[in-house]
């Protein structure tokens, strides 16, 4: 009893020690987080920071991209959100919804940041309405990357440009003639491809200022029908995302010919697989129902949350890392690619084939629809390709039921916005 | 005044004893129950995160929108085919392994008993994590023993028709052990002399079985499915770790459904909306009984 006493007295008073040393801690730190492999990258940059200004210490948090979104949200619900937040492009518009960045419309103005130099497609995600949200720090598209030398044996010299070309092509390396392989990789939890296809249709996969969907707009159609097609035609088989245990060893294989995919890959491909491989494989840009097609536009902003305390700094630190140097100095790092085309001439992006594949193919982006709501709709824009390709249900129906799915979706959004009279 | 000074009267040490505990009960667990409840009505979301005069209150408007919503059928018809599966082949794989292990003469038993329980203590995650190994479609070594012995192998988490087969497997691999030591010491209550008894009465071992074995177990037999069905509607972790949900939705469980819902899409009063539901199916569940009281001994 004698003891529980004490202890209880020695743990109050290491409390009431304790006290004053949190309170008297020097200056908060201007806190950053990212996300995944960039935010650990960036622990150097923001020491080479610190170096610059003594008086400005950071203090960089990595977020994995998988648990990213639920943390985002439960801090801004605690508003806890930290001074800089790199946020994926897509998630802009959801956090510009729940009003939690701060328009560099001002800042920008009086900056060293040319937003004219960057790509379109980044920098439209980043713009709500009037407001800049953001500024573009990495960018993001997919396109193809694929094995010459299988496309070589079947007879063909560079992948086509259009939907009807590349059908030929993938007849040529799917099905009995390789032996039952596939000449596509795409699995179904990927929704990033499909959404790529119905960007290049005509009409927009979201109608009357994004407020129901239009999947059943015949451009939308066709585009969602084409996806199904890659599939019931032989060309791509059905497989969600669990059971690709290694694209790397795969690709080598041959196990398929083409697989539509990102910039980090670049990195990866050329880290990944065996020497033998690499003057083997290539980049191409996404086909389009006519000519080169359209790709999405993805990336990752960096955003001030309304609440930062020091939005100074934090923009200081934004056009830090957003100069072309920094922003050269970051791809050699990780192999992202900068929004600012002006990085690109800093580094050997502009004197290698694949990457330059990419260049042209960024300069051919569109946004997905820029509502808070739409990784759902676009999550169920995938279930619903599954779901059509398994044959559980027609591409008609599916297309009914996501255009309901949308309008479930999107209600309050209606409701919202016809209580401002926009719609 | 004079009311306060009864109720004081009324205040047995008893009382006393219990307000601690009835307050902690109160504040973390029904002020937020009543609050989901409440939410359950109002169409909260991210916009009325933003700001609270977004939140509008919609009555009933959040169970019938659900009642329209094919994924949440989808999400309950796999829920109680998870249930209604593998809750049964749960208790007889557990009643299986308690009746062999209370054979008599059969040496290590602790052994066995530690074994066989080993699966239900180790940690959920992990366990999935080995099994999605196990399962994978060529790598892993389930589909390679099905190869050896002639049968084509199987894209376990694949394939939408066996997804929840695999599921059904590992959970009844996961928590046999606990209804199996449950039902050891209800075995292990019936005495050796009703067993002669009916052997002297010509009875083989299944109708023994019938007739000593079951009457022997069922007041904890009946216990143990009501425990089992209502934690194996709880389904989560299992397609959370293994499948997402997938392939083609056929592992979305209810409250893995209730979870996407509210803490990916942040639709809490839809996904509060979700909870009662099951909150009244599991409800129900528990007033089920059987119609004679004398099986509950």
């Amino acid at each position: 009893m004698h003891t529980d006493r004490r202890r209880f007295g020695l743990a109050l008073a290491s409390l009431a020690a304790a006290m004053p040393v949190a309170c008297a801690r020097p200056e908060r730190p201007l806190r950053i987080w990212a996300m995944g492999l960039e935010g650990e990258a960036l622990d150097r940059f923001g020491r080479d920071f610190e170096a610059l200004h003594p008086d400005m210490p950071v203090r960089i948090q990595a977020l994995p991209w998988g648990a990213g979104h639920e943390k985002l949200l439960t801090a801004f619900a605690a508003d806890n959100l930290p001074d800089v937040v790199a946020l994926g492009n897509t998630w802009i518009a959801e956090f510009a919804a729940l009003g939690a960045l701060q328009p560099l419309n001002a800042r920008l103005a009086q900056s060293t940041i040319t937003l004219d130099r960057y790509f379109d497609g980044p920098r439209k995600a980043v713009t709500v309405g009037d407001d800049i949200l953001g500024i573009p720090w990495y960018v993001d598209t997919r396109l193809l990357f694929y094995r010459k030398d299988l496309l070589a044996k079947a007879g063909f010299s560079s992948v086509a440009k259009t939907w009807d070309g590349w059908d030929q092509q993938l007849a040529a390396l799917s099905g009995a003639r390789r032996g039952g392989k596939y000449g596509l990789l795409m699995p179904f939890a990927e929704y990033e491809p499909l959404v790529a296809f119905c960007l290049q249709a005509d009409e927009p996969i979201l109608m009357d200022s994004a407020t129901r969907g239009g999947f059943r707009q015949k451009s939308i159609r066709d585009s969602f029908a084409y996806a199904v097609s890659l599939y019931t035609r032989g060309f791509a088989n059905r497989l969600t995302h669990s059971e690709v245990t290694d694209v790397y060893s795969s690709f080598a294989r041959g196990d398929f010919a083409f697989i539509i995919t990102g910039p980090w890959n670049l990195a990866e491909f050329a880290r990944r697989l065996p020497a033998d491989m690499q003057g083997k494989w290539a980049t191409a840009p996404l086909p389009g129902p006519n000519g080169p097609g359209v790709s999405s536009a993805g990336g990752v902003s960096m955003c001030i949350p309304k609440l930062s305390r020091k939005p100074d700094q934090a923009f200081a630190f934004i056009q830090y890392m957003c100069a072309p140097e920094q922003a050269a100095a970051f791809y050699e790092q990780t192999g992202d690619l900068p929004a600012d085309r002006g990085a690109w001439q800093l580094t050997n992006l502009m004197h290698d084939a694949r990457s330059l594949t990419f260049f042209d193919q960024l300069n051919r982006t569109r946004p997905p629809p820029q509502v808070p709501e739409w990784e759902r709709i676009a999550n169920e824009m995938g279930a619903a390709l599954e779901r059509v390709v398994r044959g559980l249900t027609t591409l008609d129906a599916a297309l009914k039921s996501l255009d309901e799915f949308a309008w479930r979706a999107l209600a309050k959004r209606r409701s919202l916005l016809e209580a401002r009279g926009v719609a | 005044m004079t009311a306060i000074r009864s109720v004081l009267r009324d205040l047995a040490p008893g009382h006393v004893f219990v307000l601690p505990a009835m307050l902690v009960l109160a504040v973390f667990f029904l002020v937020p129950v009543f609050g989901a409840l409440a939410m359950s009505f109002t169409d909260f979301d991210i916009y009325a995160m933003a700001d609270l005069k977004n939140l509008r209150f919609i009555g009933l408007d959040n169970y019938i929108n659900l009642l329209h919503t094919p994924l949440f059928w989808k999400a309950f018809g796999n829920t109680c085919y998870f249930a209604l599966v593998g809750a049964p082949l749960s208790i007889m794989v557990s009643l299986g392994m308690a009746m062999a292990l209370n054979v008599p003469g059969i040496g290590l038993k602790p052994l066995f008993r530690t074994a066989l329980f080993a699966p239900y203590v180790a940690t959920l995650v992990a366990a999935a994590v080995i099994w999605r190994y196990m399962l994978d479609s060529q790598y892993g070594w389930l589909n390679q023993f099905l190869i050896v012995i002639g049968i084509r192998p199987i894209d376990w988490l694949g394939n939408p028709h066996f997804s929840m087969p695999a599921i059904i497997l590992f959970s009844v691999w996961k928590n046999f052990g606990y209804n199996m030591l449950i039902l050891l010491a209800a075995l292990q209550r019936i005495p050796d002399d009703l067993y002669e008894a009916a052997r002297v009465d010509g009875a083989g071992p299944w109708e023994r079985f019938i007739h000593v074995t079951l009457p022997g177990v069922a007041p904890s037999l009946w216990m143990v499915a009501l425990l089992t069905v209502a934690g194996y509607f709880q389904l989560f972790a299992e397609p959370y770790v293994m499948t997402q949900g997938g392939p083609a939705q056929s592992t979305v469980s209810l409250l893995y459904f209730m979870y996407q819902d509210g803490f990916k899409w942040w639709n809490l009063g839809h996904a509060s909306a979700t909870a009662f539901i099951l909150f009244a199916v599991l409800m129900g569940l528990s007033f089920l009984r059987p119609k004679g009281e004398e099986v509950f001994a």
